[in-house]
């Protein structure tokens, strides 16, 4: 018998425990950090290329200071302070202290349009912002786009003419007392605001918790997920205003692993230089970070001997560049996450059942987007809304639930198609296999539907890096008279590099299905990107939406 | 007010301004981990040795199937949300089913120490409040024994195996109560009038409608080893067991994979077998269960046959092992991690086993933190020091994990400095720390200011290195200076013809107290008091040499393979008097 019988249990005759009643809240990491590591070191390289260096002594003591300046400035708890810059300690004390006092932290996006940047910070309420000196220009330009802007300003970093009048924040800290007592914040408070502009219409916000936060560092911490030891030493080259850097500001002082941040310098050469001069054993980013350190690191047959771990997520990994770091001795852990997660949902590791199985098998495992960490329930449903069967071939709609996903957006609610029986609609299209990991498929919007069938954007992408002459392909699909939707391929080349359409088509024709070969292919110096490295898909749609219609037309 | 004026302002925050966040508001419960390992590993392993020796092994899937069947079965017997239920068992397929369906229908399952003596089995079972208890059919004896001493005592007994296949070659359980009210569901005794686990199991549906249990609701009751007066009860809640497992599993703590494979020596009734029937699952690794077979050589036949990566247990258990392994003069190559914990690993064993291949963690943690609050693994500072450094470390008890906060108070009352010299009272706090014991409702001076009081001397080095100096009701003190028992002890283990060496401080005249070491020898060697004493004079301060030697054949134990040493100074309470 396998029916389910209903139990109606009474549960008010629980009986509670009688452990201590301690929060998970972010205090309680901070004064970890300081009790078991505090000689542990937080660098930073600066915009001249030299490094900052402190300990997490230091860093405690500054973040007192932090906290002192920001309630003397009126921050209550509930208030949001927005930040508006690159990774650095500046970022990281912010990170702290803010939350910390009950307040929320809005970690501002620095690749939004102008009327996007004040469009925000208006939606979110921000009471005061903070912002690098090198990026004063472009906040600047972003308030000249609304008349009324009134919001004040704390310039990290040189004074600058482009905000004259914004308080400097080594001044604001300055003989401040570099102790605080810290309240003891609930753990379901908001603590870090963090738009997303994945979604249709305007960015939505998530409102991370102290709670999600501290949860989310425990899994991802784990040795199946990010495998992160005090021993490390890890340089998130992901922005702080992208998701948290997928939660690495907490992770690392919850292990006491050294923290290396890459501030505004992220070409290939500085993060190359910054690995080897501080030993970096684990970095963090999205693909295009990765595919120029490959070109730069093969151009100089050179290899990062300490960089034992690469987590990419944010898109898909081509395998190209996993095989190409493989051979240069870096192995990539492929990641998948969004930013209503917190963000990480999956990693990709090996399990018992793969053991015995060959390289290239385990290697087509570990190229899909991985299994799921324990933070994380999931459902993968047909168009009948039935469980696809685990066979890695048939796709589903990936729907997740877990305490560190959001069940709302903020100030807009739940009311959303994407928020339903207590799981949030991810919009992506993915299969599960046997051994239990996740291949994305496509984004449901961005799949290309030619004739009635489909073809995964993603995939195709995927092979046509394979190309060694590519460093980057977008796939879309634009209309077509006949066939709905056919496939068009925007192609950057490596330096120096040539190739023509038809060769490329040619060559595409050998290793796919000869309907899925795209109708054309763009060869562009970049394809565009959002503000989080990902395909801007939605400008290319736009701007190439009759390239299709014209020809067809003829 | 204008927000760039600066006004001097004392920091008081108004808390209740603070806005919630949008995430969704899940329980930490220990459905949440069940549904996720059945979820995501359904076809992985858990292994188990029956009474008979004979192994039993199913999946994942088949043990949430049986989970669904026993919840019903409970259900049917009456158990509600909040009800205490006591296992007797060693650690069996049918144990760690317990360790899920109680807690996931509310209910709270009390893993009862099986080592106690019977007026504390009794005692326990009743102050629990258990109006049912599981037991394993090989300890059905005891458990009998222990039942005896309370005769109005008269719970509900179900004994965890399948009926025999002829009714009169079982006999009755003499202390069980009548049989339950037969509800919907609920398995008969049998014609001798016991109850049998398979019987309540069998035709009950194989998924059950779990419903969501408040993650601050009591999951699992575990009494300490109680050295002085009664035992003391912690119960656990849901909540901390899913914290202290994701805590547990990280790469500075027992550092736990899916691809792993799991073996607990460490009983299942002393303290969780140290939390991993939930983050073994939780990971989804293999699972292998002993059961009652914990002599070297099931041990090591278990690790071999299974392949087992990790191995977790006290002391006692690896010196046997490690005998073992010495005589056969071989290795286990499979076993990367030996996690040791409950008593201070002595150094012997540590490089005895390392000689072997085998990487001992040393671990220190009490019932009263779920159990685990340090890991002595390598850290940046130490990782390419000279060996010896890192051993010397190594054999400290390690760092504190993520949700343990600590504090070594002198007797001035202040924080002692973290030299790794200045010794102090350890107090803890923590998400998986409990905060009282069980109907206890007197406040105790344990618990103060939402710390714990550990009971252990220790200090802390510049590193962050724990070191336990004593039990402080263990320190030996003689004419006001300190001797710590159990540096003294693992000196004393050091000699290659002792096997185990426990060292208590007897009434002195002259120095209030002085150490009297009692000694059992590895097989087939001789040693006398006064060829020890010169030895241990070459290692130690003369005055730290034991007054007396006494040899035994074994250290007396508590339930939990700790040193009795309560019943050692009863018993030799004046070897040193008069003399």
């Amino acid at each position: 018998m396998t029916t389910t019988v209903d139990s109606r249990l009474d549960l008010s005759t629980a009986i509670p425990g009688t452990m201590m009643d301690v929060p998970l809240n972010i205090r309680w990491i901070f004064e970890h950090a300081l009790r078991n590591n505090g000689a542990r070191e937080i660098v930073t390289r600066l915009d001249d290329g030299s490094f900052h260096r402190y300990s997490y002594a230091d860093f405690g003591r500054r973040v007192a200071q932090l906290a002192h300046a920001l309630v003397e400035l009126g921050i209550e708890p509930g208030d949001r302070v927005a930040s508006f810059g690159w990774n650095t300690y500046r970022h990281l004390e912010l990170y702290f202290a803010v939350p910390m006092i009950g307040a929320i932290l809005h970690t501002t996006n620095i690749r939004l349009f102008p009327e996007q940047v004040c469009w925000v910070f208006d939606h979110a309420g921000d009471k005061l912002i903070f912002v690098d000196a090198s990026l004063a220009p472009a906040v600047r330009n972003a308030t000249l786009t609304q008349p009324d802007f009134a919001k004040p300003f704390v310039v990290m970093g040189e004074p600058t003419e482009a905000l004259p009048d914004a308080h400097d924040y080594e001044a604001l800290l300055k003989d401040r007392p570099e102790t605080f007592p810290w309240p003891e914040v609930d753990e379901r408070t908001g603590a870090i605001l963090c738009y997303t502009s994945a979604t249709t219409g305007d960015p939505k916000g998530v409102l991370f918790t102290h709670r999600s936060t501290i949860l989310h560092a425990l899994a991802a911490g784990q040795s199946d997920a990010l495998a992160v030891s005090q021993r490390d030493t890890i340089m998130p080259v992901v922005p702080m205003f992208h998701v948290n850097a997928w939660g690495i500001p907490y992770l690392a002082p919850m292990i006491g692993a050294k923290l290396v941040f890459p501030g505004a310098k992220l070409d290939p050469h500085s993060v190359i230089d910054t690995v080897e001069r501080e030993g970096v054993t684990m970095s963090l980013g999205v693909p295009t970070v990765w595919l120029a350190v490959r070109d730069e690191l093969e151009k100089r047959d050179a290899y990062l001997p300490t960089l034992k771990s690469l987590i990419i997520g944010g898109s898909a990994c081509p395998p190209s560049l996993f095989d190409d770091l493989a051979k240069r001795g870096i192995a990539t852990v492929h990641a998948w996450g969004m930013t209503e997660m917190s963000p990480i949902g999956t990693v990709s590791r090996t399990v018992a059942e793969l053991e015995d199985k060959s390289p290239s098998e385990q290697r087509e495992e570990l190229l899909k987007q991985g299994r799921f960490t324990p933070l994380v329930a999931w459902k993968l449903l047909d168009d009948d809304g039935n469980d696809v069967p685990r066979d890695g071939k048939t796709p589903g709609a990936l729907w997740v639930r877990g305490p560190a996903v959001t069940s709302s957006y903020f100030r807009v609610g739940s009311d959303l198609p994407v928020f339903a029986d207590g799981y949030f609609h991810t919009g992506d299209i993915c299969t599960i296999d046997q051994y239990g990991y996740l291949q994305l498929v496509d984004r449901s919007k961005d799949l290309v539907k030619s004739g009635g069938e489909w073809i995964s954007s993603v995939d195709l992408e995927n092979t046509i890096m394979g190309h060694p002459h590519v460093r980057e392909a977008a796939v879309i699909g634009l209309e077509h008279a006949k066939w709905v939707e056919r496939p068009v391929a925007f192609v950057a080349l490596r330096e120096g590099q040539t190739l023509d359409e038809p060769s490329l088509q040619a060559w595409l024709g050998e290793r796919v299905a000869k309907w899925q070969i795209p109708d054309r292919v763009v060869f562009l110096d970049a394809i565009p990107r959002t503000g989080v490295g990902k395909f801007l898909k939605r400008d290319l749609r736009a701007q190439y939406k009759n390239l299709l219609l014209d020809e067809s037309g003829k | 007010m204008d927000i760039l004026t600066r006004t001097a302002r004392a920091p008081q925050l108004d808390l209740s301004t603070a806005i919630p966040g949008t995430m969704m508001d899940v329980q930490l419960n220990i459905r949440w981990i069940f549904d996720h390992a059945v979820r995501n590993n359904p076809a992985r392993e858990i292994v188990a040795r029956l009474d008979d020796g004979s192994l039993f092994r199913y999946t994942y899937a088949d043990f949430a199937k049986r989970v669904a069947q026993l919840a019903h079965a409970l259900v049917a017997l009456g158990v509600k949300p909040g009800d205490r239920v006591a296992s007797f068992a060693w650690n069996t397929h049918r144990h760690l089913e317990l360790y899920y369906a109680v807690p996931m229908i509310g209910a709270v399952l009390h893993t009862t120490n099986i080592r106690l003596f019977p007026e504390q089995v009794a005692w326990v079972l009743q102050h629990g409040g258990d109006r049912l208890v599981f037991v394993d059919e090989s300890l059905r004896a005891p458990l009998e024994k222990a039942l005896a001493t309370a005769p109005h005592y008269r719970p509900e007994i179900v004994v965890m195996s399948a009926p025999p296949a002829s009714a009169s070659a079982a006999p009755a359980f003499a202390s069980a109560s009548a049989a339950p009210a037969s509800a919907s569901g609920a398995a008969a005794p049998d014609a001798a009038g016991t109850v049998y686990f398979e019987s309540l199991l069998a035709s009950q549906p194989e998924t059950f409608d779990w419903p969501d249990v408040d993650e601050n609701a009591a999951a699992i009751l575990c009494y300490t080893g109680g050295t002085t007066g009664d035992p003391k009860g912690v119960a656990y809640t849901h909540r901390s067991t899913v914290v202290h497992s994701f805590a547990a599993t990280l790469v500075d703590a027992i550092n736990i994979r899916q691809s792993d494979t799991v073996l607990p020596v460490v009983p299942m009734f002393h303290a969780n077998a140290w939390g991993s029937p939930y983050y073994v699952l939780t990971i989804g690794a293999k699972y292998v269960l002993p059961g009652p077979k914990l002599d070297p050589h099931s041990v090591i036949d278990l690790v071999e046959g299974e392949k087992v990566t990790i191995s977790l247990g006290v002391p006692t258990v690896w010196l046997a092992v490690r005998d073992e392994l010495e005589k056969r003069d071989a290795y286990l190559p499979t076993l990367k991690t030996l996690l040791i914990g409950g008593s201070a690993v002595p150094p012997s064993l540590f490089d005895d086993l390392k000689k072997r291949g085998i990487s001992i963690l040393q671990g220190w943690g009490m019932t009263e933190m779920s159990p685990l609050g340090t890991t002595s693994t390598l850290m940046h500072e130490n990782e390419n020091a000279p060996w010896a450094e890192q051993r010397a470390d190594l054999l400290k008890q390690g760092r504190f994990n993520p949700i343990c906060a600590w504090k070594v108070i002198g007797e001035d009352g202040n924080d002692v400095p973290t030299d790794g010299r200045t010794a102090g009272d350890l107090w803890v706090r923590g998400h998986a720390i409990t905060g009282g014991y069980f109907n206890v409702s007197e406040p105790l001076p344990v618990f103060e200011g939402g710390w714990f009081m550990t009971g252990d001397v220790a200090t802390v080095d510049p590193r962050g290195y724990l070191s336990i100096v004593d039990r402080s009701k263990d320190l030996v003190k003689s004419g006001g200076e300190w001797i710590s028992s159990v540096d003294l002890e693992n000196t004393v283990m050091g000699h290659p013809s002792v096997r185990e060496a426990c060292v208590i401080g007897l009434t002195h005249e002259k120095w209030q107290e002085r150490p009297v070491a009692f000694v059992a020898l590895r097989e087939g060697h001789t040693l006398d008091e006064a060829t020890l004493q010169a030895w241990i004079g070459e290692r130690v301060a003369k005055w730290w040499i034991p007054d007396r030697v006494v040899f035994i054949d074994a250290i007396p134990r508590t339930g939990v393979g700790k040193f009795l040493k309560r019943e050692l100074r009863a018993t030799y309470g004046d070897l040193l008097l008069g003399s």
